[in-house]
């Protein structure tokens, strides 16, 4: 933590959880010798209001699902205001297209609930300077849930022309062995580059041998 | 119809077939006019109404797979008429496979790239030539649609080989 060191003084810090109890606890956690938590709020509206009358905040833990203000729309709303103000999510939701929301609208990191206190320093330490830290548990469920995504939204019929593709069949020769026309066999190649988020026949045989898709 | 013509075989099919027509028929006619009643505050995202709707289109068939991608692509299209020449190209297209296909496998796949939704409907059933017959089999009417929405419409057909259709239509976001 010696970069927190460095900044000479200590961190001013809010939390906003609607749960009195989760924050607290957070408080309790987070509490040290560089890190001073000022106040809490279980109130999104009284944070922000907070928030406009003082210069002392450095950072910001919130919560995402509240009443009033939600937790990204409140971050919207502090960095519109003050865009020096470090903001970092602690939820629940692990749904990647929450993450991909809260980063959009300027979020500094985000945290599950299920954080240890070291992914708690490690993000800490990334907002201050301007990354932004993911914990990695949530970024493991992900990427494992794409490579099921991925291997489950190829049909049948695209399995089995991927497994000509990869014996480096051509589209008409795949036409002739499945009995359809060329161009049914170009529109499904089509459709496979899509799922698979690739530009061409190489990116093909790489995703499939490496995600083990035809298994 | 004369009911002592019953009891000759050639005459019953005709019958039955003309009463499974009126079956298919009266479905359509009920899911339209439930598509059309849907309270917005209660309708689930495009992405749900298709998959719940195809699903129930295909609940005959032994062999069955929809397979819809990505979901918020699909969920991105928000233009109603888009929607309904969609989800009524789906229904037209299996309501060919259930009428003339005799098939027992389906799959209704819809992809929705950046500029352009495409749906590949393919079953094992009988097949036609397309170069043959291809205006009778209500084709016309979603060619015209898909037309409207400067899509493409392919038909890959054999003669007991199956039938895959491809239907695409251009997004614009």
């Amino acid at each position: 933590m010696s970069l927190l060191k460095k900044m000479n003084r200590e961190i001013n810090t809010i939390i906003i959880d609607d749960h009195a109890i989760f924050a607290e606890g957070l408080c309790s956690f987070l509490e040290s010798d560089y890190l001073r938590v000022k106040r809490i709020f279980t109130s999104s509206k009284e944070a922000l209001k907070y928030l406009k009358s003082t210069n002392d905040i450095d950072l910001v833990f919130s919560d995402i699902n509240m009443p009033e203000i939600n937790g990204i729309d409140l971050t919207k709303k502090i960095k519109n205001h003050n865009n020096k103000i470090k903001i970092i999510m602690v939820s629940m939701y692990e749904d990647q297209n929450i993450i991909k929301e809260a980063y959009k609208n300027q979020a500094d990191g985000y945290l599950s609930k299920k954080s240890s206190l070291s992914n708690f320093k490690k993000a800490i330490k990334y907002a201050f300077q301007d990354l932004k830290y993911t914990n990695p548990a949530i970024k493991e469920t992900y990427e494992f849930q794409d490579k099921l995504t991925l291997k489950y939204s190829l049909t049948n019929r695209e399995k089995e022309i991927l497994s000509y593709l990869i014996k480096e069949k051509s589209n008409i020769e795949i036409g002739s062995l499945l009995n359809i026309s060329k161009r049914t066999v170009e529109t499904h190649r089509k459709n496979i580059m899509l799922k698979l988020d690739v530009k061409n026949s190489i990116g093909i045989a790489v995703k499939t041998l490496k995600y083990n898709l035809l298994s | 119809m004369r009911l002592s013509q019953l009891n000759d075989p050639n005459y019953y099919q005709a019958l039955k077939s003309e009463i499974n027509n009126l079956e298919l028929i009266y479905n359509q006619v009920r899911d339209l006019s439930h598509d059309l009643n849907s309270d917005p505050k209660f309708t689930s995202s495009f992405y749900e109404k298709l998959d719940i709707s195809i699903n129930k289109m295909i609940k005959s068939f032994s062999s069955k797979s929809v397979n819809i991608f990505p979901k918020e692509q699909i969920n991105n299209i928000k233009d109603n008429s888009l929607q309904t020449t969609i989800l009524s190209t789906c229904k037209e297209l299996i309501t060919n496979v259930i009428k003339h296909a005799k098939a027992e496998m389906i799959n209704v796949d819809i992809s929705a790239h950046k500029n352009e939704l495409i749906i590949i409907v393919f079953d094992n059933g009988v097949g036609f030539d397309p170069i043959k017959k291809p205006d009778n089999l209500g084709f016309s009417q979603i060619k015209a649609r898909i037309l409207l929405h400067d899509g493409e419409f392919k038909i890959d057909s054999n003669k007991n080989n199956g039938t895959t259709i491809i239907a695409s239509f251009k997004l614009y976001n």
